[in-house]
C-alpha cells in the first residue's frame, strides 16, 4: 500500500506530544524561642474588643518581648512549661475556654500571668482578690501618667470593671454611672490583671504603663517624631525644607525611607540620597522602611536579603547611617516571605506600624529587638496631650507617626501642629543601635553615628547631582565610517537600478501591448 | 450481504463518506480537549492576578484559604458564588462575562450553588470552539477531494487542539473568547467567500462573533473598526435591499461596538498595564528617562522606575499607592504613549522587535497548569498535545521583519485571485484577500495595543490575538495550499 508522504508527515507531527517530570520546591522557616506566651480565646472581629490581642502584640514588641501568639483551642500540654510569663486574654467570658488540659496546667502555673478581660481564672480571683462587674456606661475616661480623663471609646456600650481587688492600681476610669474610680489595671506580685481592654491610644498608653511593671521593666520612655511614606519619589525640595525647619524649631525627627534595589546609580537616586544625608546633618535619625512585597510574586525567587543588604550598603557608602527598621504590622505578623528572617536579620532596633484595620492575626512568634518604640499616629495622640507629657516619664519609647504630607500647606499645618504641642520629642541616635550587613557595621552611640567605628561627619550641604549620565553603553561601532560609505554607495545603486528597471518593464509592456493588443 | 461490503477498504470508505473532514477535524479536537481539561490530572492556567476583576465582578470569590499562594503556580478549579450582596458586581465590562453568567447559571443547576467549578465553563467553551473548528474547516475541505480535506483536517487539529491554546478554557483569563471568537470570525468569512451556507446566517454569525470579540478585552477595540471596513464588502454580495440593510446596519454596530470599547479604555485602563506601559515602554527605551519623563509632565524622580515590573516580588512601592496614582499614573495615558511612539519612531521599531520575540508564544510560562492537589511543581506546565504551541515557540523568526516579510507574502499569494476577481467584478471571490489582510491587521493591532497599553510586560499573553490572528492566517494559507487555491480564482458554491 503506498503511503502519501504528506500524510505521513502530518502523522509524525503527532509524535511531539511528550511529557515530562516535575521539579518541586521547598523552605522552611524557623522561629527563635518567645519569653511570653500570649493565649486568647476569641479575636473578637467585628465586635468592640476587635484588634485588642493586635494591640497587645505591638505593645509587647514595642517593649522588647518576644512573643508567642495562639488561640487557646490549640494550645497542647506543657507548653506553659517553656514560659516564664503568660497573658490571657478573654474577649469572649460567656463561652467557656475549650482547652481543660490549660486550664488544669494554668491552675498549677507558677510564672507570671496577666489576666485581660472578664471571667479571670481561679489563680487571678485568689491572687488579686478580683471581683468583675459589668457597667453599662456611654462613656468612660481613662487617667494614667500624663493622661487625664482620656475619653474611651466604649463600642460595646458596656464595660468591666474591678468591684474589688488587692493590689496595686494603675490608672484609673471613671464614668457617671460609676460610684468612685475604678482600677484600668491591677498587679500583685508576679500577678496583674486588666478588666476591660479595648484597642485605642488612650488604652495602650494605660497598658504601657501595666506591663512595664509586670514585666520588670527599668526605662524612661521618650518621644520621638517618625515621618514615614517617604519614597525617592516624594517632593525632594519639601523634605529638605521640612528637615531644616525641624531643625530649626529644635526637634529632632526621623525619617523612614522606602528602600529601592534597582537603578541606584541613576541620578534620581543620588539626588534622594544627598537628601537623605542632609537630613541626618539636620538632627534627623534614618530608619529603613520594609519594602512592598507584592501579592502576586509568583514563582521569582528574589533573595530579599541580598536585596536589603545591598540598600544598607548603599546608604552607607553615602554616609547615611540607617538605625532601625519600620515596618507594618501585618507584614511583620504576617511574616510575609519570611520577612522577619530575611528582611529584619541586619536591625536591632524596629518600629511597628499600625494598619487602618486590625490584622486579625490568629497565630505566630515574634521576635525580640534590642530596641523597640510604640507607634501611634499623631492624630491618634494629639487630643490626650496636655502639659503634664512634658514632664512625666513615659512607661515606654513612643514613636509619633506622620505621612510625609504630600504638599506645602499639608507640611506646614504638621510642623506648626508639633511647634505648639504639649510633646517634647528626642534624638533617636542618642539611644544605641546596631545595624549590620556582612560589609558595614553601622552604629549610634551617645547621639554620634558611627560607620564601621568611624564617626560620620555630617555635612549640612546637599551636593548638586549632574543629570549628565550614560543610561546605556553606547554600542560598540567598528568600521562606522566605512559602512555609511558604503551604504551610500549602495542606495545610489540600487537607485539606478530601480530606475533602469522601470524602463525596461516600461518597454516591454509597450512591446506586449504592441503584439498582443491589437 | 455482498462479500464486496465486507472488505476492510470498503468499510473505511463508507465510514469516511459520513464523517466529513470538517465533523472529524472537530470531533478529534473535541476529544484531545475533553481528556486534557476534564480527565484528571485537569489542565488549566494558574491565576496571574487578574482573576479578581472578572470573577468577583461576576459573583465568584476565592474561596481557596491557600489561594494567593497559588498565584502564578497552580490552576484553581473551585470557586465560591456569593450568596449575598455582591459589590463587586458589574466592576468590568466584558463580553467575558457573558459566558462566565451562563457557566454560573448551568453550575447552579448541575453541580452546586455555592461552589463554582470552572470545568463547568471550560465544558461552554469547547462546545462553541468545537464549532468554531467545524465551521473552519469545513470552510476550507467543502467540495475538495477527500484526501485534500483530511490533511487540512490534521493540520486544524495539530494546531487548534493543542494544550497552549484549550488550557484557557479552564481560566478566568478572556483569552478563551478571543480564540473562539477569532476562529469563528475567520470561518464564517471564509463561509460567505466559498458561499457555503446561507448568507444571512453567515453574515450573523460574522457579526455576533466580531461584537463579542471586540467586546471581550479593551485592547481588543480595534477589531471592531477594522471587521466594519472588511463588513462594507459584505453590503455588495447581494442586490437584495433587505440584505444590504442588514449588512450596512452590521457595518454600523461593528465600529460602534469599536469606538465603544475604546472610550471605555481609559477608565478600564488599570493601574498595572498603566504602569508598565511607562516603565516597560518610553522608560525602558529611552536614552534619558529623566528627559522623556519631563516631556509626560512626570517628576524627574521617577526615573527609578524604569524598567522596573509589577511583579516583582519586593518593590519600592505600591502599584496602588496613592502617591502614584497622583503624580504618576495622573500624568499619562494610551493616547500620549501613542504620542510618545510616534514622535520616537526608532523606539517604536525597537518595541515591535521586543513584541516579536513573544508574538508566537501560545502559552504565557508564567503560569502553571497543574493543581497544587496533583503535586508537581510550582508553575509547571502540561506537555500533553503541545507539539505545536512548542514548534512555533521554537521555530518561528522572532523578529519584526518576519511578521512584516509574513504579511508580504500572504498578500502576494493571495493578490493574483484578488485582481482576477476586481476584473471579473466578482465580489464575493474579491473577499478572501481583504478578509486574511483584516485578520492579519486585527493581529497586528493587538501588538501595537500592547506594547503602547502594557509595554513589554506579559508580551506571551497580551500578543494573543496577534498569534491566534498568525495561525489563522497561516492555517488558512497551508490548507489553500493543499487544495490548490492559494493563486486561482476558485469557482464557488451556490450555496
Amino acid at each position: 500500500m503506498r503511503r502519501n508522504p504528506i500524510t505521513a508527515l502530518l502523522l509524525a507531527l503527532f509524535v511531539f506530544e511528550l511529557l515530562c517530570v516535575p521539579k518541586p520546591k521547598a523552605h522552611a522557616a524557623e522561629a527563635e524561642q518567645a519569653s511570653i506566651l500570649l493565649v486568647y480565646d476569641r479575636l473578637a472581629a467585628g465586635t468592640a474588643k476587635e484588634g485588642n490581642v493586635e494591640a497587645m502584640l505591638k505593645l509587647l514588641s514595642a517593649m522588647g518581648a518576644g512573643v508567642k501568639l495562639m488561640p487557646v483551642e490549640r494550645y497542647e500540654p506543657g507548653l506553659l512549661r517553656n514560659f516564664e510569663r503568660l497573658i490571657v486574654v478573654r474577649n469572649s467570658p460567656e463561652l467557656k475556654l475549650r482547652n481543660e488540659g490549660f486550664e488544669r496546667e494554668l491552675a498549677s502555673y507558677s510564672g507570671a500571668y496577666l489576666h485581660i478581660g472578664d471571667d479571670p481564672s481561679a489563680v487571678i480571683e485568689s491572687g488579686l482578690q478580683l471581683q468583675i462587674s459589668a457597667l453599662k456606661a456611654r462613656v468612660v475616661s481613662l487617667s494614667i501618667g500624663p493622661i487625664r480623663q482620656a475619653e474611651l471609646p466604649v463600642r460595646g456600650m458596656q464595660i468591666s470593671i474591678a468591684a474589688h481587688y488587692a493590689g496595686e492600681m494603675y490608672g484609673y476610669v471613671e464614668a457617671k454611672e460609676l460610684r468612685q474610680p475604678a482600677p484600668f489595671g491591677i498587679k500583685n506580685g508576679r500577678l496583674a490583671a486588666v478588666p476591660y481592654f479595648e484597642a485605642g491610644a488612650a488604652a495602650e498608653l494605660a497598658m504601657a504603663y501595666v506591663l512595664k511593671a509586670w514585666l520588670g521593666a527599668n526605662v524612661d520612655g521618650q518621644a520621638y517624631a517618625l515621618f514615614k511614606e517617604i519614597y525617592p519619589f516624594t517632593d525632594l525640595g519639601a523634605l529638605q525644607a521640612a528637615a531644616d525647619r525641624l531643625y530649626d524649631l529644635g526637634i529632632p525627627f526621623i525619617y523612614s525611607v522606602r528602600p529601592v534595589f534597582a537603578n541606584t546609580d541613576y541620578p534620581a537616586m543620588q539626588r534622594y540620597l544627598e537628601l537623605l544625608k542632609y537630613a541626618q546633618s539636620r538632627n534627623g535619625a534614618i530608619l529603613v522602611n520594609a519594602p512592598v512585597i507584592s501579592p502576586v510574586a509568583g514563582n521569582q525567587e528574589d533573595s530579599l536579603r541580598d536585596k536589603m543588604a545591598g540598600f544598607i550598603d548603599l546608604l552607607a557608602e553615602h554616609r547615611i547611617v540607617p538605625l532601625g527598621i519600620g515596618a507594618d504590622m501585618d507584614m511583620y505578623w504576617r511574616n510575609e516571605r519570611n520577612f522577619m528572617r530575611e528582611g529584619m536579620p541586619f536591625f536591632d532596633s524596629s518600629v511597628l506600624f499600625p494598619g487602618e484595620s486590625p490584622v486579625n492575626v490568629t497565630e505566630g512568634e515574634s521576635t525580640s529587638f534590642a530596641s523597640s518604640m510604640l507607634s501611634l499616629r499623631w492624630r491618634d495622640v494629639e487630643p490626650l496631650l496636655n502639659e503634664r507629657w512634658l514632664v512625666e516619664p513615659l512607661p515606654l519609647h513612643l514613636a509619633v507617626t506622620f505621612d510625609f504630607p504630600e504638599d506645602a500647606a499639608g507640611a506646614d499645618a504638621v510642623l506648626e501642629a508639633l511647634k505648639g504641642g504639649w510633646l517634647s520629642f528626642s534624638d533617636y541616635k542618642t539611644l544605641p543601635h546596631t545595624t549590620k550587613t556582612e560589609s558595614h557595621v553601622l552604629k549610634s552611640e551617645n547621639g554620634q553615628l558611627m560607620k564601621d567605628g568611624q564617626a560620620v561627619n555630617l555635612n549640612a550641604a546637599v551636593s548638586v547631582v549632574s543629570a549628565d549620565y550614560e543610561y546605556r553603553e553606547k554600542e560598540k561601532e567598528s568600521f562606522k565610517r566605512f559602512f555609511t560609505v558604503q551604504n551610500n554607495i549602495y542606495l545610489v545603486v540600487i537607485g539606478i537600478a530601480l530606475l533602469l528597471f522601470s524602463g525596461l518593464f516600461a518597454a516591454g509592456f509597450r512591446l506586449y501591448r504592441r503584439k498582443f493588443k491589437k | 450481504m455482498s462479500e464486496r461490503s465486507l472488505q476492510p477498504a470498503h468499510r473505511v470508505k463508507t465510514f469516511l463518506r459520513f464523517l466529513p473532514p470538517s465533523v472529524a477535524a472537530a470531533a478529534a479536537a473535541g476529544i484531545i480537549t475533553i481528556v486534557a481539561l476534564f480527565i484528571p490530572p485537569f489542565i488549566g492556567i494558574a491565576d496571574n492576578g487578574d482573576y479578581y476583576r472578572i470573577a468577583y465582578g461576576n459573583g465568584l470569590y476565592f474561596n481557596a484559604p491557600d489561594y494567593t499562594e497559588q498565584y502564578f503556580g497552580y490552576f484553581v478549579k473551585d470557586y465560591g458564588i456569593f450568596q449575598y450582596f455582591n459589590e463587586n458586581a458589574g466592576a468590568l465590562a466584558s463580553s467575558q462575562s457573558l459566558f462566565i453568567k451562563l457557566s454560573i447559571v448551568l453550575n447552579k443547576m448541575v453541580y452546586s450553588p455555592a461552589v463554582f467549578d470552572i470545568r463547568i465553563q471550560g465544558a461552554v467553551y469547547v462546545l462553541l470552539y468545537v464549532a468554531a473548528i467545524y465551521l473552519l474547516v469545513e470552510s476550507l475541505t467543502w467540495s475538495i477531494p477527500k484526501k485534500q480535506g483530511y490533511a487540512i483536517a490534521v493540520i486544524a487539529v495539530f494546531m487548534f487542539a493543542d494544550t497552549g491554546y484549550t488550557a484557557y478554557f479552564n481560566s478566568f483569563y478572556g483569552e478563551s473568547v478571543v480564540l473562539i471568537m477569532a476562529m469563528l470570525v475567520m470561518a464564517s468569512g471564509m463561509l460567505l467567500y466559498r458561499n457555503r451556507y446561507n448568507d444571512y446566517a453567515m453574515l450573523t454569525v460574522f457579526v455576533l462573533s466580531t461584537l463579542l470579540l471586540t467586546t471581550s478585552k479593551q485592547q481588543n477595540a480595534p477589531v471592531g473598526v477594522l471587521a466594519a471596513g472588511l463588513t462594507v464588502l459584505f453590503v455588495f454580495l447581494r442586490k437584495n435591499g433587505m440584505y444590504r440593510l442588514i449588512a450596512s446596519l452590521s457595518c454600523l454596530s461593528l465600529a460602534a461596538a469599536g469606538v465603544l470599547t475604546y472610550t471605555l479604555i481609559p477608565k478600564e485602563f488599570v493601574n498595572i498595564n498603566q504602569y508598565h506601559a511607562m516603565t516597560r515602554g518610553p522608560l525602558l527605551l529611552t536614552d534619558n528617562p529623566e528627559e522623556t519623563l519631563k516631556a509626560f509632565g512626570i517628576s524627574k524622580q521617577y526615573a527609578i522606575l524604569a524598567g522596573s515590573n509589577y511583579y516583582e516580588t519586593y518593590t519600592t512601592i505600591s502599584v496602588d499607592s496613592p502617591v502614584l496614582q497622583e503624580d504618576f499614573f495622573n500624568r499619562y495615558g494610551f493616547v500620549s504613549i501613542m504620542g510618545y511612539y510616534i514622535s520616537n519612531p526608532d523606539k517604536a521599531v525597537q518595541m515591535l522587535n521586543i513584541a516579536a520575540r513573544n508574538a508566537f508564544t501560545i502559552r504565557p510560562m508564567a503560569m502553571g497548569n497543574f493543581e497544587r492537589s496533583e503535586h508537581k511543581g510550582f508553575g509547571e506546565q502540561t506537555m500533553f498535545f503541545s507539539g505545536y504551541s512548542l514548534l512555533k515557540m521554537n521555530l518561528s523568526p522572532k523578529t519584526f521583519g518576519f511578521i512584516v516579510i509574513w504579511t508580504v507574502t500572504v498578500i502576494g499569494l493571495y493578490l493574483p485571485s484578488f485582481i482576477a476577481a476586481l476584473k471579473k467584478r466578482n465580489r464575493r471571490g474579491m473577499m478572501r484577500l481583504p478578509l486574511l489582510l483584516t485578520m492579519i491587521l486585527v493581529g497586528l493591532s493587538g501588538i501595537a495595543v500592547s506594547i503602547i497599553g502594557a509595554g513589554d510586560a506579559d508580551l506571551a499573553k497580551h500578543e494573543f490575538l496577534f498569534t491566534v490572528a498568525f495561525d489563522l492566517v497561516t492555517f488558512v494559507v497551508i490548507a489553500d495550499l493543499i487544495r490548490k487555491q492559494l493563486w486561482r480564482q476558485e469557482r464557488l458554491g451556490g450555496g
